[in-house]
């Protein structure tokens, strides 16, 4: 299709405003914010990735004098895939248990300020407890449905709400010679997680999130109890450094 | 000859970004004043919101949720809005009496504050302030009993 | 728990107490047909009894398969049928609502009210309806007998945990309480599990945490650790969460011997100190069982090294019977008449078989699982289960043939 020089012309100049700006908006991102939890398309970059640790809160009324106090370490990486899809890989580690979980985001901005993605994660779980009393082994897997809502103020902060659903797919347990396994698929509860992200220190990016989860089956729990005869309530805060 | 609105064009879109790489600039504002801490000492009346069904055990009409308090408070003035402190103080939670098969007595639940306090300045003479932090409690009760068992446990 | 008084028929005046041998003769696994779905396929139901100060209550219990469902019902008779009114819940949920059930005459209450009643497979056919919450109960449900409930020769002991379940089993009382104790066995206990400690006057109370904590009592202004408290502090200021008092270790055993038909009592040491109390008041109220016909084992727990070497230094430890958590060897060590293994380390048959041969008992605690119950019931050996939902042991332990 035949153009004319003053189209041609026009459209490189707006072709070239964009590309410069989104260029521009990208390595500013990048220098500027680098997030984990906020939903910006990858689009210069091909990893990020973030450590830290999580803080849970057990409830009193059913973990009762038993509560969980030990940090849990994790590790999140972020791969492009496409400017709108980016796969994501997360380990949760406590040692005597564990949770790692993989899935892929679609990310897309709804305008300069706000931002979205939709995706899923599948996570598997294990624990093993072999100390005086304990014969124990547990895993399992479970899904991970979410949609993440992202508001960039206009200084440099990020701020994120991440909605997400948890369905239980297969659990199963050991207690000595003793084996339970259940593929009893349910609706296993919900999280909803307030994270802020921000530059910190020398250039480094921290992530500060707040969640409160919902569910009838918390992997951190597993050797307390295998599920609740209602959904508990589960206040976790997560500290976390982008490297 | 092409038409100058498109360099014209091209200009204003540059200029736009320059603008704003100017306007960040422009944000960076010099300190208004040194920083400082303030002492703040306070006192009032207090009302502990929180539900308390006694019920069971109070005398009727004894529950009192009001009682007089102080705070002291230590607070950070930096160079920006925002500051930050340490609170305590002391104040009394509730109290109640009890008449009961096992003896007559009142209970009152005191408290003592430990916060860490943010504030900030909405207006020239307006300050909000919010906090987070433990109340170390100690409960007072005195009961005259009544003898319970038969063979003493 | 929902309110089952509305069923007009019940309250009516001709509606008259059962007999002893149509409750005795009604006990039995029934096999559910209406109501599958939401029960499962089998029902164990069971009797139990309460003794107040002028008479005694009855309740008729069924234990079922799926999702630790039971019913609890009062039954009565009328014009020639057999009524049971009363609630039904699941314990893997919150699931509750009401039930009605009806023996009629030619359904087997003839039977069932004749001087020598004799059941035989499908003669006896209860049907009703449920329903759920307070909603007027509509659902069908229906069970027919089926065969008699399993008893081993050497009996099992189905245990509560805290003398019925804990707190956030969402229970219509109290852990640790005597109405607890006056309840547990309508969930299919024939014994309890209690927590001892002491106050700072000295006198032994059943509490499970080490303070005054929101899950355990009702706001009172009183925290920190229970053992700063006098008793009558406790007893003038403090309730339970369901409004009961923090009973004494006296209290308890004196509504087990008196009032109940519980077997036995595991006193869970919570306290490291002095057992000399624990062993008097257990001995005392051992006695007072024989005196009333009954044969009450109460034994002292012993779950840690602290336990142990209090219990070596009481006069008569040897003949005091206790129940050790640790090892066969700090069994043989305290002559507990009792090993309790954590379940966690599986059924363990080779021990457990090992401890018989001593001429001791092995429990296993806490077993709250329905698939490990069954397996531990099926598959081990052990004499008793400790557990917060004991309807689900009843249910695996009764419904075996």
């Amino acid at each position: 299709m035949c153009r004319s020089p003053r189209e041609i012309y026009l459209l490189i100049s707006i072709s070239l405003f964009i590309a410069l700006n989104c260029n521009a908006q990208d390595s500013a991102f990048f220098a500027k914010h680098r997030a984990i939890y906020f939903p910006y398309p990858m689009y210069k970059e091909q990893w990020r990735s973030s450590l830290g640790f999580t803080l849970l809160t057990t409830p009193q009324d059913i973990t009762e004098e038993v509560r969980l106090r030990i940090p849990c370490g994790n590790f999140t990486v972020l791969k492009k895939i496409s400017n709108h899809f980016t796969a994501e890989g997360r380990i949760d580690f406590q040692f005597l248990q564990n949770h790692l979980s993989a899935g892929v985001q679609y990310v897309r901005p709804v305008s300069k300020k706000f931002y979205f993605s939709a995706g899923n994660d599948i996570g598997y779980w294990f624990g093993f407890l072999k100390i005086d009393g304990f014969d124990s082994k547990g895993s399992g897997w479970l899904t991970y449905p979410s949609v993440t809502f992202g508001y960039m103020t206009r200084k440099d902060l990020l701020i994120t709400l991440k909605v997400q659903a948890s369905v239980n797919l297969y659990y199963q347990a050991q207690n000595g010679e003793n084996k339970f396994s259940s593929g009893k698929k349910y609706y296993n509860g919900e999280a909803f997680t307030l994270a802020i992200e921000q530059p910190f220190y020398h250039r480094k990016h921290l992530t500060l999130a707040f969640s409160a989860i919902s569910n009838y089956f918390y992997w951190q729990t597993w050797s307390l109890f295998y599920k609740t005869n209602r959904k508990v309530f589960y206040p976790q805060i997560t500290v976390g450094i982008i490297l | 000859m092409y038409n100058n609105k498109f360099f014209v064009l091209l200009l204003l879109l540059f200029c736009f970004n320059i603008s704003v790489a100017q306007k960040k600039v422009k944000k960076e504002r010099l300190p208004r004043r040194k920083p400082s801490f303030v002492l703040q000492a306070g006192g009032g009346a207090s009302y502990y919101t929180a539900h308390v069904n006694t019920s069971s055990v109070a005398y009727t009409g004894t529950l009192n949720k009001w009682s007089p308090a102080g705070t002291l408070r230590l607070m950070w003035y930096p160079r920006y809005r925002l500051r930050l402190g340490l609170e305590t103080g002391f104040t009394n939670f509730y109290r109640y009496k009890v008449t009961d098969t096992s003896g007559q007595g009142q209970v009152s639940l005191q408290a003592i504050p430990l916060l860490v306090v943010w504030s900030m300045q909405v207006l020239p003479r307006l300050n909000i302030y919010a906090g987070f932090g433990s109340y170390i409690l100690k409960p007072i009760s005195i009961i005259k009993a009544l003898s319970i068992q038969e063979t003493g446990f | 728990m929902p309110d089952p008084s509305g069923w007009d028929l019940f309250k009516s005046p001709a509606a008259r107490i059962l007999p002893g041998k149509a409750r005795q003769a009604m006990e039995g696994v029934y096999t559910v047909g209406n109501g599958n779905n939401t029960f499962g396929d089998l029902t164990a139901i069971k009797w139990s009894y309460v003794i107040n100060t002028n008479d005694s209550s009855f309740h008729v219990s069924g234990f079922f398969g799926k999702d630790i469902a039971y019913f609890i019902c009062e039954g009565k008779q009328l014009d020639g049928a057999i009524i049971m009114n009363g609630y039904w819940r699941k314990m893997v949920s919150t699931e509750t609502g009401l039930i009605r059930l009806t023996i009629t005459a030619a359904n087997g209450a003839n039977i069932l009210l004749s001087p020598l009643p004799a059941v035989t497979p499908g003669s006896i056919v209860i049907n009703g309806v449920f329903g759920n919450g307070q909603e007027e109960p509509e659902l069908p449900v229906s069970f027919a007998y089926n065969r008699p409930l399993h008893n081993s020769p050497a009996g099992f002991n189905i245990l509560a945990h805290r003398s019925g379940g804990r707190n956030s089993d969402l229970l219509p009382v109290s852990e640790n309480s005597v109405e607890m104790v006056l309840k547990t066995a309508e969930f299919g206990s024939t014994g309890i599990e209690i927590d001892v400690r002491f106050t700072k006057d000295g006198i032994p109370i059943i509490y499970h945490d080490n303070d005054l904590n929101l899950r355990e009592v009702q706001k009172s202004g009183l925290v920190g650790p229970i053992e700063n408290y006098t008793y009558a502090q406790l007893s003038a200021f403090v309730r339970l969460i369901h409004g009961e008092r923090i009973p004494t270790l006296r209290q308890v055993l004196n509504t087990v011997v008196y009032q109940t038909q519980l077997s036995f009592v595991w006193l869970d040491t919570k306290y490291i100190g002095s057992l000399e109390k624990v062993q008097t008041l257990a001995q005392e109220f051992k006695q007072r069982a024989l005196q009333q016909g009954r044969n009450v084992e109460i034994v002292i727990g012993l779950p840690g090294r602290d336990q142990i070497n209090n219990f070596l230094s009481l006069p008569d430890y040897a003949s005091t019977p206790s129940l050790c958590e640790l090892s066969i060897e700090d069994v043989q060590t305290t002559n507990a008449r009792i090993w309790a293994p954590r379940f966690t380390e599986g059924t363990q048959n080779d021990k457990v078989a090992a401890i018989h041969a001593q001429g001791r008992k092995a429990f296993a605690w806490t077993l709250d699982v329905p698939e490990f119950i069954e397996q531990f019931i099926r598959e081990g050996d052990f004499d008793g289960i400790l557990s917060n939902y004991p309807s689900c042991i009843a249910y695996y332990y009764y419904v075996q043939q």
